[in-house]
């Protein structure tokens, strides 16, 4: 497994809900679901509400369910704006 | 001397009673800035991403057609005035109130429609010559996103309808709590860059479905930024109002206090007087 990670950004209006180094991360995209690792080519999504599923850098498992929303990736700077974000519990990597 | 020492103590009274209730209301205003503050800036990083966003679309943009991108002939501009609902917030309002009329008397061949948010903005703009188009008066200090986006779909519909072919958004933003600041924003009309591409980028599901979806999101979340701070602008401008009064009344206290003093002392010197006086007479 690469080791390699990137910045991810979530915000909602109301606060920042994450921000931190991640592996990877999995998102309902507009045009279907999709996933990002690092050094992905520089993109704009929509995200439809659903669920993302993101590796963090420890290889843990995190869950979080996100309302309608965008995805922006440039130069390993990913950033998910979208109006609401809810975590489902930590789900550890077998 | 002018007053009696009865009035004196009772005029005391009364500016204590409203130094109680200035206090009292510097208080409120100062725990209410305390939570706006915290709100506004945590909302920052979303209009801030929202931004950067934007500006990687709108690098991609060219041949894209989207209403907010023309440029018409502007017949109908809209100006927006963000005030508050309720008074004693020392300056803020009127400052609003000022540079909206500097701007509505500019001449210009174009009509005025206003949209008011804000009580105090309607009060003052309902008995004048500019049409109002809507009116929100029950925000309460209180901006919730979900109102926020009823507020800006009507003024997209507005201005996709040709009711304004231009939307300028007058609110107040926070410096600190000592320093606010009137401005005036443009706010749907977007300029398309000319210049070439920077990154290139890949659009799911399309560039055209992205921005029509995005520019809706990014007005919304402009105008709730807008609220949120002219809110925060709005608390701090209370609570410094507050504490003036709080300290005037202190100093009339204390103005009055000492003319008291003085009447109260004048009398007594009278009594002995008047008492020295009367034995001296017995005496003779």
């Amino acid at each position: 497994m690469s080791e390699q990670t990137f910045h991810l950004t979530v915000v909602t209006p109301e606060s920042i809900f994450f921000e931190g180094q991640i592996r990877s991360v999995t998102v309902p995209g507009g045009g279907g679901s999709f996933g990002i690792l690092a050094n992905h080519a520089p993109i704009v999504s929509t995200l439809l509400p659903g669920r993302l599923v993101l590796t963090t850098i420890e290889g843990k498992k995190r869950v979080l369910t996100i309302g309608s929303g965008f995805l922006d990736a440039l130069n390993n700077e990913v950033t998910l704006v979208t109006e609401t974000v809810t975590s489902e519990s930590d789900i550890k990597s077998s | 001397m002018a007053e009696t020492l009865r009035e004196l103590k009772s005029r005391i009274r009364s500016a204590k009673k409203t130094q109680q209730i200035t206090k009292t209301m510097q208080m409120v205003a100062a725990s209410r800035l305390k939570k706006s503050e915290v709100i506004f800036r945590k909302s920052k990083p979303y209009n801030e991403k929202m931004e950067l966003i934007l500006s990687h679309l709108m690098e991609s943009s060219q041949g894209i057609s989207h209403p907010f991108f023309e440029s018409r002939e502007v017949k109908t501009v809209g100006l927006v005035i963000i005030t508050s609902d309720r008074g004693l917030c020392g300056g803020y309002n009127t400052n609003i109130i000022n540079k909206a009329e500097a701007f509505l008397k500019e001449p210009r061949s174009q009509a005025v429609k206003l949209i008011l948010i804000g009580k105090k903005g309607y009060d003052y703009f309902k008995r004048r010559e500019w049409p109002i188009l809507f009116k929100h008066i029950d925000l309460a200090g209180k901006p919730d996103y979900s109102r926020i986006s009823n507020i800006t779909n009507e003024l997209i519909e507005a201005y996709l309808s040709g009711t304004l072919d231009e939307v300028n958004v007058l609110y107040t933003t926070f410096v600190s709590a000592l320093s606010n600041q009137p401005v005036l924003k443009k706010f749907l009309n977007l300029q398309q860059e000319k210049a070439g591409l920077k990154s290139d980028f890949i659009f799911e599901p399309d560039l055209e479905t992205i921005i029509d979806e995005f520019l809706s999101r990014q007005v919304v979340s402009r105008m709730y930024s807008a609220l949120l701070e002219s809110f925060t602008a709005e608390n701090a401008s209370r609570m410094v109002a507050m504490k003036s009064a709080t300290d005037s009344a202190k100093e009339m206290i204390d103005r009055l206090s000492l003319k008291g003093n003085k009447a109260r002392q004048a009398a007594i010197t009278n009594e002995i007087l008047e008492i020295v006086t009367a034995g001296e007479a017995m005496k003779a």
